[in-house]
């Protein structure tokens, strides 16, 4: 099974944190400073770190960067700091996502079995043939003829409109959509007044790929503006 | 009455009318002086009668002297005279007389008429000649008749009188009437002056847009030219016939068109608020005014130095001048002793005094960290930069001190927050390994859920109060960009769609077909559009309809949310905006009591507004902002 490094300097948080990931059946190792993060990490075959950012002797962020020199693991940040200059500095050094605290521990489940699919599963994947009914953005995949989503490789089932939806944002990866455009578009028709709909299913929609609904990590909301799907499209 | 002054026939109508009026009215108003005269003057009509008989007596007394003298035939010459004629000499004996007994006499009058010498042309068959006839004197006793015919000037005269004085109140009454009926018109004229068929207002024609004194100055002049003629026939003596008459008659009827024409203009002109403005006086008056302000203008735009130094030099000049008048080369020396001193004197102060004023200039302008450079300042000067300096210097330690405690206490919530989170955490992630276990009884699976709830709810609380203090103190990043307000209001009800389902509550929204945009930061709208909506949701009475509105109005965006409230709201609208305060004074559901004052905070950072209204259990929220044009 995977082996996953806890650096916390909160003992409680961190066997709370060991309790729901021996659970799940991982591995796992603890360390209390970045330091001790670092040397667990050079000596064990980690597959996946669970940082904290504030913490005695080296910080999250120092680990991190002093990490990246040398491997590539994943790594997830587990901060207290919710400022959004907080969380775009953690990616930008290297992490792969992050998990403001107070956390909710099947969020970090989810999270956690995300990039360990990635990291183990999918990342080796040899890039598929040009195919104009396949779409793949960051972690979705979609087959237009087999009308099948997958999201890190699972399968996710939608609505033919909520398949049609993240079909056209998919297609337009990165562009701001407004509900006008994704309405008449989808519908083939003009909304007069019924771009709410549009917003319920991007809604449902969300709830269906996004670990955590509020804070969208794909399917985004830019407000007053309209929707857009994070990411590169990937071959 | 209304309509009538719009018509042109009947202005026309009116002139005419007016015209006739006025010569009915004068002869009307002649009578009734005339009686009200001669009754004032000899009382009854026959004495009236009596006096104006016997002055006419003495004047025909003379004629008949004359032509009894002459020897002309009085019988026939005066058989149809309304008097009857006794001629004595100066012993009184009758010479000749047509005397009647039988005729009813009015009055009579003796006269004793000499008769100077006077040529007499005798006309011979051998042809004329003149010779000079001596004098001879007559007492003539002329005796009126006191049934008269209209032969002559003292029967119309006396029939005058008679009627005048017979029908005194009729003349009165027919000249008041003809004043008034006059008067009528005359109003009926001035109401109609400047009004036109088919337009509303008042019209001007071409006359009425001549200036107002060049219009006078034309009637004054025509009146001096009519003046000079009337004068001129005057001399030459050409009144008393009946063609001088009838000239004058006209030209009296003309004049009075003429003054009518002019009183209707100035009313036309006083209607359209434009006699004193249209004329001549008027535009120069103005423009020597507006030359005036231009010039006191680009006075007031010299620089203060330069002001000064022009004084001083436009003083010195006359100073030389007057001392070159005088021839006194003492006087010269002083003056120029004077300018040398003083003149550079004056402009130093007159630069330190720039100097200050720039700099209290800056001070009232909030810029609080440049101070006044007072090194090269005189005594006083010097004095006054410094304590403004420290006033500078003063403010701009308040306003740091001030910055420097907000900052303070933002870094001071955000920094407790972040301690209170780690420990928050480790109660959550036990919460919810309680969960995963067995629990020994219900009683017990009721108390972690509460631990759950209210864990949930302190995190959901520290979140608030962060993103409380950052809002209030602006220490929050804004990116002001042009946003869809009908896009946010779709989403806002996409989003909120399942938990309006759950409260049964049914949204309706309005708003315009065009897109609505503001400046506004996207994400702050929404939470502040979040929480709106997030307290409606809690707040609202199930099964009622909640109103979201978004209306333009003169450049202006006003989205208004209107809910009922569940409970009743006996607290104001501003207490609602504070800090910690929610409407349940029970505060047994779920929320911090932040998100008005959140919500308030965001909108005014985003150069909004945000009022609440309550009316009853209407509980209504607005968001203005200014509109932003494609």
């Amino acid at each position: 099974m995977p082996n996953i490094l806890i650096c916390d300097d909160e003992p409680d948080i961190v066997s709370a944190l060991q309790i729901y990931l021996q659970a799940e059946g991982y591995t796992t190792l603890t360390a209390r400073t970045g330091r001790e993060a670092l040397r667990l990490a050079a000596d064990n075959d980690i597959h996946l770190i669970l940082l904290d950012i504030m913490m005695p002797e080296m910080d999250g962020i120092t680990a991190l960067a002093k990490l990246r020199e040398t491997c590539n693991v994943p790594v997830i940040l587990l901060t207290a700091k919710s400022e959004d200059t907080d969380k775009v500095l953690g990616l930008n050094i290297g992490a792969d996502d992050y998990i403001t605290k107070p956390f909710n521990p099947v969020e970090v489940l989810a999270r956690v079995k995300s990039q360990l699919r990635r990291y183990l599963t999918l990342g080796s994947r040899p890039a598929r043939e040009d195919n104009p009914t396949h779409y793949a953005v960051g972690s979705l995949e979609l087959d237009d003829k087999g009308k099948l989503v997958l999201l890190d490789g699972e399968p996710v089932s939608l609505t033919p409109t909520e398949f049609e939806i993240l079909k056209l944002l998919m297609q337009h990866a990165g562009e701001v959509l407004s509900p006008r455009d994704i309405y008449r578009r989808v519908w083939n028709g003009e909304p007069y007044g019924a771009e709410s709909t549009v917003a319920v299913h991007i809604r449902h929609l969300r709830e269906k790929i996004e670990i955590n609904p509020a804070e969208p990590r794909l399917l985004k909301v830019v407000w007053a503006q309209g929707y857009k799907l994070d990411g590169e499209k990937r071959p | 009455m209304n309509k009538l002054t719009y018509s042109l026939p009947a202005k026309i109508a009116a002139v005419f009318l007016i015209t006739v009026m006025l010569l009915l009215t004068l002869l009307a108003g002649a009578m009734a002086f005339a009686g009200v005269a001669f009754s004032l003057q000899a009382g009854t009509a026959d004495i009236a009668r009596r006096q104006v008989t016997e002055s006419y007596l003495y004047r025909y007394g003379q004629q008949v002297a004359q032509d009894f003298y002459l020897g002309q035939d009085l019988a026939s010459r005066y058989s149809q005279a309304n008097y009857m004629i006794v001629v004595r000499d100066t012993a009184d004996q009758v010479l000749w007389s047509n005397y009647d007994a039988a005729v009813p006499v009015l009055t009579s009058f003796t006269v004793r008429q000499s008769v100077d010498r006077h040529p007499v042309t005798n006309n011979t068959p051998q042809g004329s000649e003149t010779t000079w006839v001596a004098q001879a004197e007559y007492n003539i006793t002329l005796y009126a008749k006191a049934d008269m015919n209209r032969q002559d000037a003292m029967g119309y005269l006396v029939s005058l009188v008679d009627t005048s004085m017979r029908n005194q109140a009729v003349f009165i009454v027919l000249a008041v009437l003809g004043i008034l009926l006059f008067l009528v018109l005359l109003v009926f004229l001035f109401c109609s002056a400047g009004r036109r068929k088919g337009s509303e207002g008042i019209v001007l024609n071409r006359a009425d847009r001549i200036p107002f004194d060049l219009f006078t100055v034309f009637f004054l002049a025509l009146a001096g030219v009519q003046g000079a003629a009337l004068s001129r026939i005057y001399y030459a003596g050409e009144f008393g016939s009946v063609i001088a008459i009838l000239l004058l008659a006209v030209l009296a009827i003309a004049d009075f068109l003429l003054l009518l024409w002019y009183m209707l203009s100035i009313a036309a002109r006083v209607k359209a608020g434009t006699l004193l403005r249209n004329t001549v006086v008027f535009w120069v008056l103005r423009l020597a005014w507006r030359v005036l302000c231009a010039i006191g203008r680009g006075i007031r735009q010299i620089p203060w130095v330069w002001k000064v130094l022009l004084v001083i030099g436009v003083v010195f000049f006359a100073n030389l001048l007057a001392a070159l008048a005088e021839r006194a080369p003492a006087s010269l020396l002083l003056g120029l002793l004077e300018a040398l001193v003083l003149g550079p004197l004056v402009f130093l102060v007159a630069v330190n005094q720039r100097k200050l004023k720039l700099g209290a200039e800056r001070i009232a302008s909030g810029d609080l960290n440049s101070p006044i450079d007072t090194s090269r300042m005189l005594w006083d000067f010097k004095r006054f930069g410094d304590s403004l300096n420290s006033i500078q210097g003063g403010l701009s330690r308040a306003v740091e001190a001030r910055m420097k405690s907000e900052r303070f206490k933002t870094e001071l919530i955000t920094n407790v927050s972040h301690d209170i989170k780690t420990p928050l955490t480790s109660i959550i992630n036990y919460v919810g390994l309680i969960k995963q276990q067995e629990l020994p009884s219900q009683t017990v699976q009721d108390y972690v859920a509460v631990l759950d709830r209210q864990s949930a709810r302190l995190k959901k609380l520290t979140d608030d109060l962060v993103e409380a203090s950052k809002a209030s103190t602006g220490n929050l990043a804004v990116k002001l960009e042009p946003a869809d307000i009908g896009v946010l209001l779709a989403q806002t009800a996409g989003e909120y769609a399942e938990r309006l389902d759950e409260q049964s509550l049914e949204l309706v929204l309005s708003q315009p077909d065009e897109a609505v945009r503001v400046l506004a930061d996207g994400r702050h709208l929404w939470r502040v559009f979040d929480n709106l909506m997030s307290n409606i949701c809690k707040y609202a009475q199930p099964a009622t309809r909640v109103y979201v509105n978004l209306e333009t109005d003169a450049g202006q965006v006003r989205i208004v949310f209107r809910n009922i409230s569940r409970s009743p709201l006996n607290i104001s609208s501003e207490e609602l905006m504070e800090r910690f305060v929610r409407g349940d004074s029970a505060r047994s559901t779920e929320g911090s009591g932040l998100g008005l004052s959140i919500a308030r905070s965001l909108v005014e950072l985003q150069q909004g507004r945000m009022q609440i209204h309550i009316d009853g259990d209407l509980f209504k929220t607005v968001l203005t902002f200014a509109q932003l044009r494609a």
